[in-house]
């Protein structure tokens, strides 16, 4: 990272110290990410004080590079993922009764407001977007939650969001004007392969360089057949590849641990025959 | 674009996934090995795939078409250049795709064990049969090996061209490996072996686009003309592929046919300019040149007179109406269940789910419990259940083959449609069918209609061919821009998608839509229609036979039925279930 970011972002952790009761939510993430430019384009925003928007396709690294920003700005990490029915008192809070009284339970994004957390909304599209109006507030000048009966919470100056969203997934919808205004948004790349040769060999140190490009390939080709509407995305998989290669330097059969986590996923008979097809050729 | 097992490893393999034709003489080189099918099919994606990534296909086809000029027998050529190009493929891709050489001998064993090319039957075709087994010993069978004898004391030639064949996965260039695979035909193949008169037939290599030849395409037709079935209107999937060469439409038929159809289904309601747009979107690939109708039937006035015409229209609906009739109490009982059906598919759908919890909604008629009990769960935890919205598009086959059970498939239809429009679920009925190059889409009821619109599902007629895919693909443009959160199409088939009256011939587009091409097809559009988030349910009335291709293009969400007095119900049900899984 430039070195310029470096400073500022040291002076930023020594600025805002995290309270004790939630360090236990400061954890390194299992993989760094890979991708200079990227996180310094996120580094600079966030050090801006701006809340981020990533948007890229399956397997482009937004949820990895969300931990590890909050990882290299020493945040605690909230963590929601977006479906259907996320209303208000997902994200903000619920009342609850406590000591003899009714208080407010705070939600995830209430907690990071209160302890300057990282919160990262995960796709973020998949929710209606009347349900996630209530972030408005929380996301422009205003920087406060304003919950019926009860105080303000002002964010703490520390507290990001970061959003993360899949264009093209069935179910989920456009994000609206309103609450794009309110990101920047970084558009994820899709992986090189040189990128996911250091991805998988520093996930699985003692796999096989070989292994390790057989499978590249096969995520490659199955990527291009996906952009390319031969396939749906279900099978261009990292996690599964991950696991594969994993089952592969565990001892498995290189064709039977991809068969048990990238084929076997096609539920579509169709679509697993030319799956299939695409494995026979890179795997005895 | 649609894409078949081949296809799809040839752009996997060429690394370029542009939609694209095989070039003339490569297609005539390939065309024996993707006819056998099985893996030496699959594999002929691989080594095409590889023959362009290497060498480039145009490239080869250009030093082919300068050997045919050159007078070099075609028939002889092509499958040695075959023979190289396989080799280098699996040499030179081999350290990338480890599994080639797999395949390659998954598809030699099965060339040699059933002969699907004839090899055995030229002494130039044993060649071939001591390359496989020799490259691949573990595939030679009791068959080969008898045929190897016949090489004892040929051991020279046959180390000559063994060496000829392995230096072509040295070749660079296109030009380079042809002609290393002339030296074979020189130095080996005519130089050694005779040529094989046993099935002499008219050279198609003789016929090409270049030649500028205009006569009649005299390729041999070795399948027997298909025997005319007179008794079933509805020809089956076998019966469709083999008679699929032979019907087609004359020139003058063909300009009949929009004055046709606007006399016997009605006039168009796109604008010209809309329906130019959706033919460019939809009339891609294997429906090219291919034309859409979407019309709303036609005006009253068609049913009355005395024509002959009006005469049948009008027996047509009368039939329907006389079905309706003859069922109105059993047909009311039916909308009122699948009513029924969706009304608790719904309930449990839309209903919030309510919790007692500690944390939540605070009621206050519990308060008394603070102090008093040990959990008092106070609250009302309040699980909102999903509330969006659901349109529905219902797509029912016209083709000749529902003639026999129009009246009922009418009944059904209506029955499922008067049900949606209880529960307001917005809904479009549409009917389809194909005359030469014409889909016609016949519109009974648009999304927002009135429930009294429902009755023009009665004016359903079943007649001619059906191309599933276009009719899709033309239903789903609509469907797209409608602004609920789920899309559901229900399409109700009786067979495969079939459309044998292929109106106007295309040399460069040779696949007609039967039996695979169109399988393909409608399978490709129901996973492009379900990648943009369409549910597509499909109802099928058929036989036990094309069961497993209908699995094959729906996948899961496949449901078959028995009698086309079930179609109601069963599209209810199967509607219901899609609604509780949203």
């Amino acid at each position: 990272m430039r070195e310029d970011l470096t400073n500022r972002l040291n002076q930023f952790k020594e600025h805002h110290c995290v309270d004790a009761a939630v360090q236990g939510r400061i954890t390194k993430p299992p993989v760094d990410f890979i991708g200079e430019e990227i996180l310094e384009l996120a580094v600079s925003a966030l050090l801006q004080g701006e809340n981020i928007l990533l948007c890229g396709g399956k397997a482009t690294g937004k949820n990895i590079l969300a931990e590890n920003l909050a990882w290299l700005f020493a945040r605690p990490v909230y963590n929601i993922s977006f479906h259907v029915n996320t209303d208000s008192s997902t994200l903000i809070g619920t009342d609850t009764f406590v000591g003899g009284e009714v208080r407010l339970r705070n939600g995830p994004v209430a907690q990071a407001a209160v302890y300057g957390g990282f919160c990262i909304l995960d796709e973020i599209n998949m929710a209606k977007n009347d349900a996630v109006a209530v972030l408005h507030s929380v996301l422009d000048y205003r920087r406060l939650i304003d919950v019926p009966g009860y105080e303000c919470i002002p964010m703490h100056p520390a507290t990001r969001f970061i959003a993360t969203m899949n264009y093209g997934y069935a179910g989920t919808r456009e994000l609206n004007e309103a609450l794009v205004s309110r990101f920047t948004v970084i558009r994820m790349p899709t992986l090189q392969a040189q990128q996911l040769h250091r991805l998988l060999q520093t996930d699985s140190p003692n796999a096989s360089d070989e292994n390790i490009d057989r499978c590249i390939g096969l995520f490659m080709d199955l990527n291009e057949k996906a952009i390319n509407g031969e396939i749906s995305t279900h099978p261009v998989d990292l996690r599964g590849m991950i696991t594969a290669l994993r089952l592969m330097t565990d001892g498995m059969r290189p064709k039977d641990a991809v068969a048990i986590s990238i084929t076997n996923k096609c539920f579509d008979e169709y679509e697993y025959q030319l799956v299939q097809d695409v494995v026979m050729t890179r795997f005895v | 674009m649609s894409i078949d097992r081949e296809e799809s490893l040839f752009l996997t393999v060429s690394e370029d996934h542009r939609e694209r034709a095989y070039p003339e003489y490569i297609l005539l080189m390939s065309d024996p090995y993707r006819k056998a099918g099985g893996m030496t099919a699959v594999y002929e994606g691989v080594i095409l795939g590889g023959g362009d990534k290497l060498f480039g296909l145009e490239e080869l086809n250009l030093w082919l078409r300068r050997h045919r000029y050159a007078a070099y027998n075609m028939h002889v050529l092509l499958p040695i250049v075959h023979m190289c190009l396989e080799y280098t493929v699996r040499r030179r891709l081999e350290p990338e795709r480890p599994g080639i050489p797999a395949m390659a001998e998954q598809a030699a064993g099965q060339l040699l064990e059933s002969d699907p090319l004839r090899l055995r039957h030229s002494s130039r075709g044993w060649l071939n049969i001591y390359w496989l087994t020799e490259q691949f010993p573990r595939c030679a069978n009791e068959e080969s090996r008898r045929v190897l004898k016949h090489f004892t004391g040929f051991e020279d030639v046959l180390q000559l061209f063994q060496r000829l064949v392995r230096d072509s996965a040295a070749c660079t260039d296109a030009r380079a490996l042809v002609e290393q695979a002339v030296l074979l035909y020189k130095e080996v193949f005519t130089k050694y072996f005779a040529p094989d008169h046993s099935h002499d037939e008219l050279s198609v290599f003789e016929i090409s686009n270049d030649d500028m030849w205009e006569g009649e395409y005299l390729a041999p037709d070795s399948e027997e003309p298909p025997e005319p079935d007179k008794s079933d209107p509805a020809l089956n999937y076998e019966k469709a592929d083999m008679a699929a060469n032979d019907v087609t439409l004359s020139e003058e038929a063909m300009a009949a046919i929009p004055e046709y159809l606007a006399q016997n289904f009605g006039p168009s309601f796109q604008t010209e300019k809309a329906l130019a747009e959706i033919e460019h979107t939809v009339c891609v690939g294997i429906h090219e040149e291919r034309r859409l109708l979407f019309t709303d039937g036609l005006p009253e006035s068609a049913y009355e007179g005395t024509t002959a015409r009006a005469g049948a229209l009008k027996a047509c609906r009368d039939a329907n109406l006389s079905m309706l009739k003859g069922h109105e109490d059993s047909a009311r009982q039916g909308i009122r269940s699948i009513e029924q059906a969706f009304q608790n598919a719904l309930n449990l759908k839309n209903d919030p789910e309510v919790y007692r919890s500690d944390r939540g909604v605070l009621v206050n008629s519990a308060l008394w419990k603070v102090g008093r009990c040990e959990d008092p769960q106070l609250f009302h935890k309040i699980f909102r259940q999903d509330q969006s919205t659901v349109v529905v598009e219902l797509l029912i086959d016209a083709s000749g083959s529902q003639s026999v059970r129009q009246s009922m498939v009418a009944l059904q239809s209506y029955m499922f449609s008067a049900a949606l429009s209880r529960i307001q679920i917005p809904h479009r009925v549409m009917s389809y069918c194909t005359y030469g190059n014409y889909t016609v889409l016949r519109r009974f009821r648009d999304y927002d209609d009135k429930p009294a619109t429902d009755r023009k599902i009665l004016e359903y007629r079943a007649t001619s061919n059906n191309r599933d895919g276009l009719a899709l693909a033309a239903a789903g443009i609509d469907l797209l821009k409608r602004r609920e959160d789920h899309k559901i199409v229900i399409v109700f088939s009786d067979g495969l998608p079939n459309d044998m009256v292929s109106g106007r011939v295309r040399p460069d587009v040779p696949e007609k839509y039967v039996g695979d091409a169109a399988i393909r097809d409608t399978c490709f559009q129901v996973r492009k229609l379900r990648r943009e988030g369409v549910h597509v349910i499909g109802i099928f009335l058929g036989d036990d036979g094309e069961l497993e291709n209908e699995r094959m293009i729906y996948g899961s969400s496949f449901l078959r039925i028995r009698r086309a007095e079930d179609f109601g119900g069963s599209a209810g049900k199967r509607l219901s279930e899609t609604l509780l899984l949203l």
